[in-house]
């Protein structure tokens, strides 16, 4: 199939503005729509168009478009909003790429979906506005069609915006000659886009493009799962001494000659220090807080945790289930390794020390005796490395 | 999913599927299992002690023995059963140390498992099982990760219609004849990217998944092999090597076996009448680039003739928006060249149009 030379020069024009969409832009695959009135773009990579319409467009418009729906490909929406009520989820993701795509560079074709227009702050992801969309009671100030035809970049995308199938689109490719990308082929161009982004000089990239970039190649944890999973091994690292003894008979032994052992566990004790100092983060303290404790009640601590706060000196110490229970006394200086040797002169003496805190205090030399593991969390983007005996880990909102 | 599943326990690598509680990983087994004709063996490794796994000291006359338990008796009957480890990440990190014979060996005690047998576990994540550990890293890397996911709309398919069994495809008898080809595949790859044999996860977060060391690139090369048999789709190829060797590895090796499957540009070059347009536009471009790219890394008159040429077959075969922006790459870096008046003009209107003139 021959495609139009308008759409063939609006995508070396989105690639003479953007050379690092190439592999994406090139894969698209065309698919001549009369009658469709404008473009779409499913989740496989192929593009509808109204071959009439495209001669009406400018190319610039046209290459915005192919520009906006590279993005919402790229940015995994189909994914992401599937199940969400199509029309929301695309008028949100239009509005998490289009927050960027203004000036010169651009024109619509039609007025596109901003975050202003939903009255919504720029910057936050297709998620968060979605879920401000569903608040609003009248959500939308933008005008639709009511024929249901597409507006790309304005609420109307095809199902690369939504995951949800329109009525022009094709049935998913099947079988090796099929028209369209399957998702292991999209994640392919995927990772190559990110990485001529990774690899373009710095400031011919739009700011949006190279934090998608950053994020797929280099994914960030979320701390909440880092936490907990470190806390899981710590505690796990303390039970899972797990061993043989003789002093109550196997419950295998029967009438066999040879005596088995039976198998003990010791349960952990964990100690929580909390940095009480002038300094702290009050809504990052009482999140993690929340999520420590939380974390272990999961792994079956049942016999609750003692909680220490400590500025420069240990102010109170308790014995909590719960981590409502926990309150905060302090405020002076900080010292968070007076803390960490007044955890291990309590009785039982704990195995596991968090330390939750902002990192601006002076640290022990080395791990006080007695102590298998001690897991500082530091909160806050500018908090100081803790000490490298201990496992650190940075909590951010 | 059930394909994926079926390829690795054909190919007898271990399998670890990771799912929430209810979503059907077990009964998924038993089906496969109904299907293949294969006898199965369920033991729930949370409710079972190292013994179980490592073998039950007994004494005897001439000294102690470690007794297998009757299931793996039962397994060593079967000849080519399936043993199946259910809840292998609530285990105690005992007895999940036990079973990393278990799994990779096929050794219960003294007994040695025949080596038909297929080993697959399963897990619901840390996060959601009730008292649950992380896989050990060593324990994690003997596996194939597969993750089941639930789709909503197959569910109440299968709800209102009845489950429908998905058709296996079973390897052919000969399809170990694939393993070597495979296997120098990977290895080629990993002389280009030897940083990514081995790389220990370092975040906690990751430590129970996949992640790529020899013993994993190993168990990609049998999946590959078993993948390349049946001629199975990108999806589940990609599916399975990341499963062995995590995200990251895997994409990168595909990327590289992509580029591999372009011709090579200077055979290109020396038969510049003859070419032939890749059909996928991003393949296309791939091509077209790399021509121009060791055209102008060295410059003949020759050379640069060829490539107009194959500028213009690729224009004649559609692909001229694409060849577009190679020519106006190849223009750019000329280094005095003449420019070839005819090709040119076969792009000019176009450039002009798209504003790259």
């Amino acid at each position: 199939m021959m495609v139009p030379l308008e759409m063939q020069a609006a995508r070396i024009n989105v690639l003479h503005h953007h050379p690092y969409l190439a592999s994406a832009v090139w894969a698209m695959h065309m698919v001549p729509v009369p009658g469709l009135k404008t473009m779409a773009v499913d989740q496989y990579f192929r593009l509808y168009f109204d071959p009439e319409i495209i001669t009406k467009w400018s190319v610039r418009e046209v290459a915005t478009v192919i520009e906006h729906e590279v993005a919402h490909l790229m940015r995994l929406h189909f994914v992401r909003m599937k199940g969400c009520e199509p029309q929301l989820a695309n008028i949100a993701a239009d509005a998490e790429i289009n927050d960027d795509m203004f000036g010169s560079d651009f024109a619509f074709p039609f007025t596109p979906v901003t975050p202003k227009s939903i009255n919504q702050p720029i910057g936050l992801l297709a998620e968060e506005y979605y879920a401000a969309l569903l608040e609003q009671a009248q959500p939308l100030s933008i005008e639709l069609s009511g024929d249901g035809s597409p507006l790309p970049g304005s609420g109307r995308c095809g199902s690369c915006a939504t995951g949800t199938p329109q009525p022009w689109e094709m049935e998913a490719p099947q079988g090796a000659d099929a028209n369209g990308v399957t998702p292991a082929q999209a994640e392919l161009i995927r990772r190559d886009v990110a990485t001529k982004i990774k690899a373009s000089t710095p400031g011919t990239v739009a700011k949006s493009w190279k934090r998608w970039a950053d994020e797929v190649l280099s994914p960030k944890v979320n701390w909440r799962k880092e936490l907990a999973a470190v806390v899981r091994h710590s505690v796990a690292y303390v039970i899972g001494s797990t061993d043989f003894s003789y002093r109550r008979p196997s419950r295998r032994q029967g009438k066999s000659k040879v005596i088995l052992p039976t198998m003990q566990q010791p349960t952990p004790e964990v100690a929580i220090i909390i940095d009480t100092s002038g300094s702290i983060d009050e809504k990052l303290l009482s999140q993690s807080l929340g999520e420590v404790a939380g974390i272990l009640k999961a792994v079956g601590l049942r016999n609750g945790v003692a909680v220490l706060a400590v500025d420069a000196h240990v102010q109170t110490t308790k014995r909590v289930l719960d981590s409502r229970q926990v309150t905060l006394k302090g405020g002076g200086g900080t010292n968070m390794g007076v803390g960490i040797v007044a955890a291990t002169k309590l009785k039982p003496r704990p195995q596991v020390v968090i330390v939750l805190t902002d990192g601006f205090t002076p640290w022990p030399e080395s791990m006080p005796r007695g102590l298998k593991r001690v897991i500082v969390c530091l909160l806050g983007v500018s908090a100081p490395d803790g000490p490298s005996w201990a496992t650190n880990i940075r909590i951010e909102t | 999913m059930s394909q994926e599943l079926s390829i690795a326990m054909q190919a007898r690598v271990p399998v670890l599927l990771w799912g929430s509680p209810g979503t059907g990983k077990t009964s998924q087994i038993n089906a496969l299992s109904k299907t293949l004709n294969r006898h199965v063996e369920c033991v729930i490794a949370s409710i079972r002690e190292p013994a179980d796994f490592g073998g039950l000291p007994v004494l005897d006359d001439t000294g102690v023995y470690l007794h297998a338990p009757a299931w793996a008796h039962r397994l060593a009957l079967a000849g080519d059963g399936i043993l199946f480890i259910d809840e292998i990440s609530t285990a105690a990190p005992a007895t999940q140390a036990a079973l990393l014979r278990v799994v990779l060996d096929r050794v219960v005690g003294d007994l040695v498992l025949p080596a038909s047998t297929s080993v697959v576990a399963a897990a619901n994540p840390p996060s959601e099982a009730a008292g649950g550990w992380d896989l050990s890293p060593p324990m994690a890397n003997r596996f194939c990760h597969l993750h089941c996911t639930l789709d909503p709309q197959s569910w109440v398919d299968g709800m209102m219609s009845g489950f429908s069994i998905a058709e296996i495809t079973a390897l052919p008898i000969e399809w170990e004849n694939k393993i070597p080809e495979s296997r120098s595949l990977i290895a080629s790859f990993i002389k280009h990217r030897p940083y990514l044999l081995l790389q220990l996860p370092v975040a906690d977060a990751a430590r129970g998944m996949a992640w790529p060391s020899p013993r994993s690139w190993d168990m990609a090369a049998r999946l590959l092999a078993a993948c390349k048999a049946i001629q199975a789709d990108d999806g589940i190829i990609a599916t399975l090597l990341s499963g062995c060797v995590g995200d990251g590895p895997a994409l990168e090796f595909l990327a590289w076996q992509k580029t591999l499957d372009l011709p090579d540009p200077e055979t290109l070059l020396a038969n510049a009448e003859q070419f032939k347009m890749p059909e996928r536009g991003d393949q296309a471009f791939a091509v077209l680039a790399a021509v121009v790219s060791v055209v102008t890394h060295k410059l003949t008159e020759k050379r640069w003739k060829a490539a107009w040429t194959i500028l213009a077959r690729a224009a004649e075969q559609g692909g001229k928006d694409i060849a577009a922006v190679a020519c106006k790459t190849l223009v750019t870096q000329r280094k005095g060249m003449p420019l070839p008046v005819k090709e040119l003009q076969e792009f000019v209107p176009l450039l002009q149009k798209g504003g790259l003139l």
